[in-house]
């Protein structure tokens, strides 16, 4: 979740991420509580829900890749996909990924917290989309289920 | 921006002790083959997976290299073919619900020693993993994951 005192891409001060993990390369990514995301594939419709989620704030996105300095920070955020696009089925043997998949809008709200600096994003509905999925996945040994 | 170097060799989230979140103990599946995974698909509809997984998974592939550093993610934004959709997931070994995003916004931060205000636009990609997973353990667990 990337903060810049410009145009998106240009003056970039904050990176919040949980990092890469050590010895895998597990790219940003962290357990949450089971009842965090919902999802209803059918009706397009899927949320993700987390309160001061901890966090790193590797401060721009260079600096995150190569694990360097940080400081600890949290976000919390509610995010919500709505489909726009009907169901499709979708099977990529190069990269052996495979399911159901919906092109989506997503809106979000915000906050993130790092020393002596909180932020609050805009109401939800300013969100821009750019590009968002939902779907049901199968990849690795599951790929040829 | 102020970096804060002594920061360097921080201990990661996971490493850290749990202070925020609430560890209510994996949801691991005693023994369980990936191959078969899809039998126990009806019966785990039913189970109550409301806890956090304490198994991590494994990534999926090289992906991107943004610097010429090579990362194990696609981001949902250019589509880089050949499929419709780049690899939503970020792990493998991996059969459940998942969501990708990139978005664009703007919002308000705030210096809590000055009080002094600052437009910032944002760029958020994050995501979600639902379901059963091979974990760094080699055994099959069910479990919720955000990407952030």
């Amino acid at each position: 979740m990337d903060l810049f005192t410009g145009a998106v891409g240009t003056g970039q001060v904050h990176d919040f991420n949980p990092g890469i993990r050590d010895g895998t390369g597990l790219f940003w990514t962290q357990p949450v509580a089971g009842d965090a995301a919902t999802f209803d594939l059918e009706h397009g419709t899927a949320s993700l829900a987390v309160e001061d989620l901890d966090e790193e704030d590797y401060h721009n996105l260079h600096n995150a890749l190569v694990d360097g300095p940080s400081d600890p920070a949290s976000v919390s955020f509610e995010m919500r996909w709505q489909a726009v696009a009907a169901p499709m089925n979708v099977t990529d043997s190069v990269h052996r990924f495979t399911g159901r998949f919906r092109l989506c809008d997503v809106q979000i709200e915000w906050t993130a917290d790092a020393p002596n600096f909180h932020f609050v994003s805009d109401p939800a509905s300013t969100t821009q989309n750019v590009r968002s999925v939902i779907g049901r996945e199968r990849n690795g040994v599951f790929f040829d289920d | 921006m102020t970096l804060n170097h002594s920061h360097r060799g921080h201990v990661h989230f996971w490493t850290r002790p749990i202070t925020r979140r609430t560890f209510l103990g994996s949801a691991a599946l005693a023994g369980g083959a990936a191959a078969t995974a899809g039998a126990w698909l009806p019966q785990l509809a039913k189970a109550d997976f409301d806890g956090t997984a304490t198994v991590f998974p494994r990534p999926i592939g090289i992906g991107v290299a943004p610097f010429g550093i090579p990362i194990h993610h696609f981001p949902p934004f250019p589509v880089l073919g050949p499929a419709v959709i780049n690899e939503p997931s970020q792990i493998t070994d991996f059969n459940g619900m998942v969501g990708i995003c990139r978005v664009t916004g703007a919002g308000t931060g705030t210096n809590l020693s000055t009080h002094a205000t600052t437009r910032y636009s944002y760029q958020v990609d994050n995501g979600f993993m639902d379901g059963l997973y091979v974990g760094e353990d080699a055994k099959t667990h069910h479990g919720t994951f955000a990407f952030v």
